[in-house]
């Protein structure tokens, strides 16, 4: 009886919060940005 | 890098225009030039850093890598510079020797709209020891470290982004072995701006030297988590390729060239195999789309950090006052070269004159020599208040080597310009026999000390030696 209960706790939860392998999953395609750059070099200004 | 506000500026402008989710990250190599630091300029460096942090904290950064030239002041240092950001420094491969677990924090996890991104750093293990003697910590091969941090992340992310201090090549071998990592930004100090590359599922992207460009990536995230090979930089590159061909061949046809001609020929044939290649690219993006999912597409752009751009003006003031610091502290950590303190700063064998010594019998080339920007140069960097910051002294004045800054105050006035004896070596000997002792003629390379594409790139020495009027 309380392994069935504890069976259909995890159903339950399961469809609610579905394991997919991959976080999100996302349904529709997602547009979003990146700025990238790299190696400053310490200088914040030309010297003169 | 004068580059900071403008950087700031542009990216707020294009994140009000978008207003779309985003990740502002950077490779690293944000801190200090190399991976050691000159003992007379260590002051001034950490000013610098501190100004830089300070400066992306502000413009909103979510992760920076660490790159060994972070770690070069030291260990005490950095972690002062990790506690003053407001973003993650990230490096899963430097750890401890004691317990084998990252010293810094190894990856984060942001939510961008509605994609779970993880982002995880990784640094340069060519040279271990250099940076980590006495910390007892080391920089893991990244085959010891990313297996196993991949696989935990790509559970619980969409998306997941390297920043890498890594070269070229082992880049494309982690993208190849990592299908699960989209994007690696790398910050390799020999590789400048390059288009991004499509390896495996990897989107590879570099901006430019010192900073001189930021990139842009538009991103459109489809439910495969796939890149669309058709729409990569090498599809576009053959379909350009095709159309030069064609054009030629056009041409060729107007000019009523024979078709056994062998140049139409050979246009033939090259328009045969690139039209073959297109067509294989085709083949392998369509047998790549998932049944009823959409594969990723990008847009990527540079943005050069121009004088004329706008500057972001928050990021202007902490770049003013970083700059007010240096001077400050170059000014006061100088005082002991004053000649007015210590007459004897200069070395015993300090062998420069001075452009007036020279004038009395060159007076001419002297004349010429004064209305050269040379003969102004320290004072540029007075009006600018910079003539005590000592990464820019050694190439404003005569007679100061690199490392050696610190006499820069002790030089009398005629040596307070880019002198003649700058380009023709020093004139005590010369001044005193002329006769026996001979001066240089200039060369490229002692131009080269300080004309490096970093400071001038558009050096070019047979027309800039034509400029100097001294050589009239």
């Amino acid at each position: 009886m309380q392994r069935a209960t504890y069976l259909l706790i995890f159903a339950i939860i399961s469809s609610i919060f579905p394991f997919s392998g991959k976080a999100t999953a996302a349904t529709s395609d997602q547009e979003f940005m990146v700025f990238y750059s790299n190696d400053v070099l310490g200088e914040i200004e030309p010297c003169g | 890098m004068g580059g900071l506000s403008k950087k700031g500026y542009q990216i707020k402008k294009l994140r009000d225009e978008h207003q779309l989710p985003h990740l502002t990250v950077d490779g690293g190599g944000l801190l200090f030039k190399d991976t050691n630091l000159l003992p007379s300029r260590v002051e001034q460096a950490q000013i610098t850093a501190e100004g830089i942090v300070q400066a992306y904290n502000i413009m909103g950064y979510d992760a920076v890598g660490i790159a060994r030239q972070d770690l070069a002041n030291g260990l005490d240092f950095f972690k002062n510079i990790v506690e003053q950001s407001k973003f993650t420094w990230l490096s899963a491969n430097i750890v401890s020797k004691l317990t084998g677990k990252p010293v810094f924090t190894p990856s984060i996890s942001r939510r961008i709209g509605e994609i779970n991104t993880a982002i995880i750093g990784l640094t340069d293990d060519r040279q271990p020891s250099a940076i980590t003697p006495d910390a007892n910590m080391t920089i893991e091969p990244w085959q010891n470290i990313l297996p196993t941090l991949v696989h935990n992340l790509s559970r619980e992310s969409d998306f997941i982004v390297l920043l890498s201090s890594l070269t070229l090549k082992q880049n494309i071998e982690i993208a190849n072995k990592f299908p699960a990592i989209n994007l690696i930004i790398t910050s390799e100090p020999n590789n400048s701006a390059m288009k991004p590359r499509l390896e495996n599922n990897t989107l590879l992207c570099s901006s430019a030297k010192q900073g001189k460009y930021f990139g842009w990536l538009q991103i459109k995230w489809g439910t495969s988590g796939k890149w669309e090979h058709a729409s990569s930089e090498l599809m576009v590159e053959k379909k350009n390729s095709l159309d030069r061909i064609n054009w030629q061949l056009k041409r060729l046809e107007k000019n009523q060239t024979p078709k056994e001609d062998d140049r139409y020929q050979g246009f033939i044939k090259m328009a045969e195999e690139v039209s073959k290649e297109i067509s294989m690219l085709e083949k392998m993006a369509e047998l790549e789309k998932p049944q009823g999912k959409t594969l990723s597409t990008y847009k990527n752009q540079y943005f050069p950090m121009q004088i004329s751009s706008p500057d972001h003006e928050e990021v202007l003031k902490i770049v003013h006052e970083t700059k007010r610091k240096i001077n400050l502290a170059g000014k006061a950590s100088s005082q002991k070269a004053d000649t007015s303190v210590n007459k004897n700063i200069l070395p015993e064998d300090f062998a420069y004159v001075g452009w007036l010594k020279c004038s009395t019998c060159h007076a001419n080339q002297a004349k010429g020599w004064q209305d050269s920007r040379h003969a102004g140069a320290y004072m540029t960097l007075v009006r600018k208040g910079q003539q005590f910051d000592r990464s820019c002294i050694a190439c404003h004045v005569t007679g100061i080597e690199t490392g050696a800054e610190s006499f820069a105050l002790a030089l009398p006035p005629t040596l307070q310009q880019v002198g003649c004896e700058t380009c023709h070596g020093p004139g005590k000997k010369h001044s005193g026999n002329p006769k026996e002792f001979n001066m240089a003629s200039p060369n490229e390379s002692i131009c080269l000390r300080c004309h490096q594409q970093e400071h001038d790139d558009s050096f070019d020495f047979a027309q800039d030696l034509e400029k100097l009027r001294c050589t009239h």
